[in-house]
């Protein structure tokens, strides 16, 4: 399945879609390309069907220049591209599975009878796509385990940065599957949701649970939905983090 | 004897995610490792290398069986329910832990995919602060005293036989207890300075970036 790499950044920003970018603080050289290689295949989180980041076997998915090392996929449900620079300097782009995998929007769609359209009030306008709560918890939690583990083997050592976005979602409305029973109509009423964390690699470390779940509350917040239940979802991201699911 | 849960049942969704995506793949690697379709009984000898091996990876790993080569290449067949009738829980862990010191855990899971093709999923947890010995021979398998690991960029399970290995190995577990310690002197109420974030060289990172 031949793909062209450096062309999957557009498609991927033409559609719904997150982007992840840690950044440390002062610009130099603190990895070649073959310890990046092996360092994202030492550090990416394999939690569930898909690692994060996913790195292909393929070597015409992967890209070695001179400052960074990238990969990219589109096929079955999973469209993405990441680059981790020799700065250090790690992005991501993916695309927002709940919108690419066709039969996960369908069957959202049908579970959107019950769980959301009772609460709206113009039917009649269509729901673009859905964001699984859960998904997104999990999302967030691989983000910052991503991130700990690269503290961990000491890619950055000084403060950095992390900026989570999720993009071109206006009209998304955020949806649990059953068996859990939150309904309700939560839209995204802007097209960008946005969080910057400056933290510490020990910070990191030490809360790499606590961020994710920070950063989850917070979209869910930015959906319209206040207060979300805090103890069911951490105790989901417990049992997501130790393979429990 | 305890009865195979499935993958269909509610609990176990991402590790069906996460089998459904090895099936579809069809790509062997660290963490993934197909079997043949067979009875307990001819699995048995080998089994406990593997999944050693697995918990000591990070994230550790599935073994799928039901899935064969042939002519270099892998294809679903799946299990008779005869063959899966074999394959007892608690049977399957306790003769693994006759060679894992610490004792370790594991999930047995039936898994039938979208054909109707019947696999055995063997889930290896990932360990928590010690790393997996195997405490025990066992003919040409298993050896006493031996670290078993998936080495980088393989889908093989032996023993470790270079200091880089053991080092990674050793390395896993200092990051895990590092960040146990870090996290019980954050609940202490210590901080930990670090540099502070210069802003001098986002202009060099948003330029690397090129617009992404």
């Amino acid at each position: 399945m031949p793909i062209d790499i450096q062309a999957l950044p557009e498609k991927i920003k033409e559609n719904p879609h997150w982007r992840v970018n840690f950044r440390p603080t002062i610009h130099k050289i603190r990895i070649n390309e073959i310890e990046a290689l092996d360092l994202i295949k030492e550090t990416s989180v394999k939690l569930r069907g898909w690692p994060y980041p996913f790195l292909s076997d393929d070597r015409e998915e992967q890209i070695l220049e001179e400052n960074y090392i990238a990969s990219g996929f589109d096929w079955h449900r999973h469209t993405e591209y990441w680059r981790l620079y020799s700065s250090g300097q790690f992005i991501h782009l993916f695309q927002v599975r709940e919108k690419s995998d066709k039969d996960w929007d369908k069957k959202l769609r049908e579970e959107a009878e019950d769980y959301i359209l009772p609460f709206r009030k113009n039917v009649d306008l269509a729901i673009p796509g859905f964001i699984d709560i859960l998904n997104l918890l999990y999302n967030f939690t691989e983000f910052f385990e991503f991130a700990a583990r690269l503290c961990g083997k000491n890619l950055y050592q000084e403060e950095l940065e992390i900026n989570v976005e999720l993009l071109k979602i206006k009209g998304f409305a955020l949806i649990a599957q059953y068996p859990k029973l939150w309904r309700g109509y939560y839209p995204a009423t802007s097209e960008k949701i946005t969080k910057t964390w400056t933290t510490s690699p020990e910070d990191i470390l030490a809360k790499s649970t606590e961020l994710a779940l920070e950063g989850a509350f917070y979209f869910l917040e930015r959906f319209g939905w206040h207060n979300p239940p805090i103890d069911i979802l951490k105790e989901d991201q417990e049992k997501f983090l130790s393979s429990k699911i | 004897m305890g009865a195979l849960p499935s993958t269909d049942l509610k609990g176990y969704e991402l590790l069906k995610d996460r089998v459904q995506g090895a099936l579809d793949l069809l790509q062997e690697g660290r963490a993934v490792d197909f079997k043949r379709a067979v009875m307990w009984n001819e699995l048995k000898q080998g089994i406990p290398k593997d999944i050693l091996a697995m918990s000591n990876l990070r994230d550790g790993g599935i073994i799928i069986i039901g899935v064969e080569e042939s002519d270099n290449k892998w294809n679903r067949t799946g299990m008779t329910d005869k063959q899966l009738n074999t394959y007892d829980p608690d049977d399957m862990i306790d003769h693994v832990n006759k060679y894992a010191s610490p004792s370790l855990t594991f999930d047995v899971v039936k898994h039938t995919d979208n054909e109707g093709l019947k696999y055995l999923v063997i889930r290896a947890h990932e360990f928590e602060e010690k790393s997996f010995v195997c405490k025990r021979n066992c003919a040409d398998e298993l050896r006493q005293g031996a670290f078993y690991i998936r080495p980088l960029g393989k889908a093989e399970s032996r023993e470790v036989q270079t200091a880089d290995e053991m080092h990674d190995l050793l390395e896993l577990s200092a990051e895990k207890r590092t960040r146990n310690f870090m996290r019980q002197i954050q609940r202490s109420g210590f901080d930990i300075k670090t540099i502070p974030f210069e802003k001098t060289d986002i202009d060099k990172f948003d330029e690397e970036l090129g617009g992404l």
